[in-house]
């Protein structure tokens, strides 16, 4: 777990309250923010991954 | 994470050395201990020479463009010299950290070759990482990716709130706007509000090109999508107008402190040279007026001498006549010429009546009795002048007058000359009217500077908030556009996906700024109060939104950070490093060297205190010099109390010992 301060987990929570996919998504983008600065082939395999399980349809 | 074990070879003046910092106590406190210059701040550059590749704490700071200039080689020069007896041509420098962090081991390996000849670095450093997880399982990380571990553990960026000097606590707060930023860039860092920026930042590229995406499969969405794009384009350039109106109303504001710092010492100084010559001018009065005096008193001396010196001559002559007087020895008072007269003219002088001749017999007499004893009569003239000589009634308050004014006087030009050797020190710190003036013309100019931003502000946020209305309508009629379009369905739910995402993300931004500024507020008070020994002294601290801190006083609720002596501001500096550790859930280890130079007494024992209840949570490692350790600190981090307790000594001014 790269997120140190517990508070972004809780407002991530709360954020996304009832929405785990969404939960799951912004977890995850975050915690490579920390490990790397390359993005696009990880946000968009995240995406594919949320929105394949349902989100938005 | 936490050190087991720093090894160093050949690093600086270590020849050989390991410090093992074991948690033998509850308290994980390790106290190293070496007078200056025996190797407390070596050991830190150590630390980050192995981790980062540089060496901070350098006693000039380092020279960036020419990072070796006027230092010694990063090679310990005994082994160098040992090396070039040897004949070999080169000698390795190696700093390794053992560590551990929630139960996986890491081993942080920097080494380097210094050529024994010239003494110069021979090629780069080589960096390893090696990995070991819960079952022993072991991974091994070179270089650049070696790096991206300690990264993702400490990066650089704010290794200064972990491994530290001290002394750098006193400049924590200062009004300089590169520190002001530093301050604020790393708790954003340290907190993980710029990696939630990054992903926002993120989000939105790629929602753009979701939406490139969705143009390029429908050309009819291509006038609705550049439209959308360039009321988002409007907002981004609107918005960085009013980020730059703020900055320059947050610069007004600073220097208006600035200049308001000059003329308030340069008031205190033009008023103190006010002062000094209104003093030297009452000073050249009051001894105009010494002088008056003192030739009254000459002119007293002139006048009472020869009566004075006289005195006792006078009082026995006096005294000799009375006694003469008493036994009838001198005669009365007469004037024997007024006799003679009044006989010659048969008629009394005194009292003009005619002298029968028995009054004539009589005077007769007299005369011829007085004639006889003549002498008597000098007596009798003398005795009226010597006891006139006598009566100095009135001299004795006369001199007390004249001395009591000399003395108050000289005690008024005494106490107004000390009052301006005071004073000098204060108009040292010399003024000039000219500069004065200037400075409060450059401040009104500030301020309707400030003035003038703040009305453009109000302008510029109405025109922002029409632009986001526009925003609006042209995203409807974007999403009313690729609704039209059903094959352009699981892009659109990409789109809508990642653009709730975005929305949830930039408000966590400011969810989490908001949360931060208060929390480290409310700790860093906290802790500061339990290190301070002034008890209801402060009442709050107050972050601004640059993360600029100011300290409120409970007495008159007046900010009052600048008024702080060097001990306060190294505690409140510490006390606010904790906090952000605290705050950020970084739990990493703590290294400070020469940690109490500026703070002494009760402060002492504070600080140890607060250091020791904190070390039961993290691991602190504190490098002190002998006096720095001193029964305040350790009567309290005693070495029964500790975990561990190294001293350093220098053997042959050029390698550290145990």
């Amino acid at each position: 777990m790269n997120i140190k301060n517990e508070a972004i987990r809780e407002m991530l929570k709360d954020s996304t309250a009832g929405n785990p996919v969404m939960e799951k998504f912004l977890t995850d983008i975050i915690e490579h923010e920390y490990v790397s600065s390359q993005f696009r082939k990880f946000y968009k395999d995240a995406i594919e991954r949320a929105v394949g399980k349902g989100e938005g349809r | 994470m936490r050190f087991n074990k720093i090894r160093l070879s050949n690093f600086r003046q270590y020849r050989h050395m390991c410090f093992n910092f074991p948690k033998a106590a509850v308290c994980d406190t390790h106290i190293v201990l070496a007078p200056n210059g025996v190797g407390k701040s070596v050991l830190l550059n150590a630390i980050n020479w192995c981790l980062y590749s540089d060496e901070p704490h350098t006693s000039g700071g380092i020279d960036t463009l020419h990072p070796t200039a006027n230092r010694l080689p990063i090679c310990n020069l005994s082994a160098l010299d040992y090396a070039a007896e040897l004949g070999e041509g080169f000698c390795e420098v190696c700093v390794e950290i053992e560590a551990e962090d929630a139960g996986v081991r890491y081993t942080f390996i920097r080494k380097a070759r210094v050529d024994a000849n010239t003494r110069q670095q021979s090629g780069r450093d080589v960096f390893r990482v090696k990995k070991t997880d819960l079952t022993g399982e072991s991974v091994f990380f070179e270089d650049e990716d070696g790096q991206a571990v300690v990264n993702s553990f400490l990066p650089k960026t704010i290794r200064e709130y972990f491994f530290f000097d001290g002394e750098r606590l006193l400049n924590y707060f200062s009004p300089e706007e590169s520190r002001v930023s530093m301050v604020r860039d790393s708790i954003f860092e340290i907190a993980g509000v710029n990696v939630i920026a990054r992903a926002d930042e993120h989000l939105q590229i790629t929602l753009s090109e979701i939406r490139r995406e969705l143009s390029k499969a429908n050309p009819n969405l291509k006038a609705k999508e550049r439209t959308y794009n360039d009321v988002l384009a409007n907002i981004r350039s609107k918005e960085g107008e009013i980020r730059d109106l703020e900055e320059q109303i947050a610069i007004s504001d600073k220097k208006i402190g600035e200049l308001e710092k000059l003329i308030n010492n340069s008031e205190e100084g033009y008023s103190a040279n006010r002062r000094f010559d209104e003093n030297e001018q009452h000073i050249a009065e009051y001894e105009k007026q010494l002088e008056v005096e003192k030739k009254k008193l000459v002119r007293f001396v002139r006048k009472y001498l020869v009566t004075i010196y006289l005195y006792r001559a006078n009082a026995d002559a006096v005294q000799y006549i009375r006694e003469r007087e008493e036994n009838e020895a001198i005669q009365p008072n007469v004037d024997i010429g007024l006799i003679q007269e009044s006989l010659d003219d048969h008629m009394c002088h005194v009292c003009k009546r005619e002298i029968t001749p028995v009054l004539e017999t009589e005077l007769r007499r007299l005369l011829e009795k007085y004639k006889a004893n003549a002498s008597s009569g000098v007596l009798g003239a003398i005795k009226r002048d010597v006891q006139a000589a006598l009566n100095i009634e009135g001299f004795e308050p006369e001199l007390s007058a004249i001395f009591d004014e000399q003395k108050r006087l000289e005690t008024r030009i005494e106490s107004l000359r000390k009052e301006n050797d005071g004073l000098l020190s204060k108009i040292g710190r010399t003024f000039d009217a000219a500069a004065i003036e200037d400075w409060m013309r450059q401040k009104q100019r500030h301020l309707e500077l400030i003035q003038s931003n703040n009305r453009k502000l109000g302008a510029y946020e109405e025109a922002l908030n029409n632009l986001r209305r526009a925003e609006r309508d042209a995203k409807r009629d974007y999403d009313d556009a690729v609704d039209a379009d059903r094959a352009l369905e699981y892009t659109k739910k990409k789109k809508d996906f990642v653009e709730k995402a975005e929305s949830i993300v930039a408000g966590l931004q400011t969810r989490i700024v908001d949360d931060v500024k208060r929390k480290m507020q409310d700790e860093t008070m906290r802790l500061f109060e339990e290190l301070i020994w002034k008890k209801n002294t402060y009442d709050h601290i107050e972050l601004d939104k640059n993360f600029r801190l100011k300290l409120y006083h409970k007495r008159d609720g007046t900010s009052c950070l600048n008024s702080c002596s060097a001990a306060e501001l190294e505690l409140l500096a510490l006390a606010f490093t904790i906090a952000l550790h605290h705050v950020s859930g970084y739990d990493h280890l703590l290294f400070i060297d020469t940690p109490v130079g500026r703070v002494s007494d009760v402060n002492r024992e504070n600080f140890a205190r607060k250091l020791l209840d904190v070390s039961k949570e993290k691991q602190i490692i504190l490098a002190f010099t002998p006096s720095e350790y001193s029964d305040e600190i350790s009567n309290v981090m005693s070495k029964s109390v500790v975990s561990s307790y190294t001293e350093l000594k220098m053997d042959e001014d050029t390698t550290t010992e145990v």
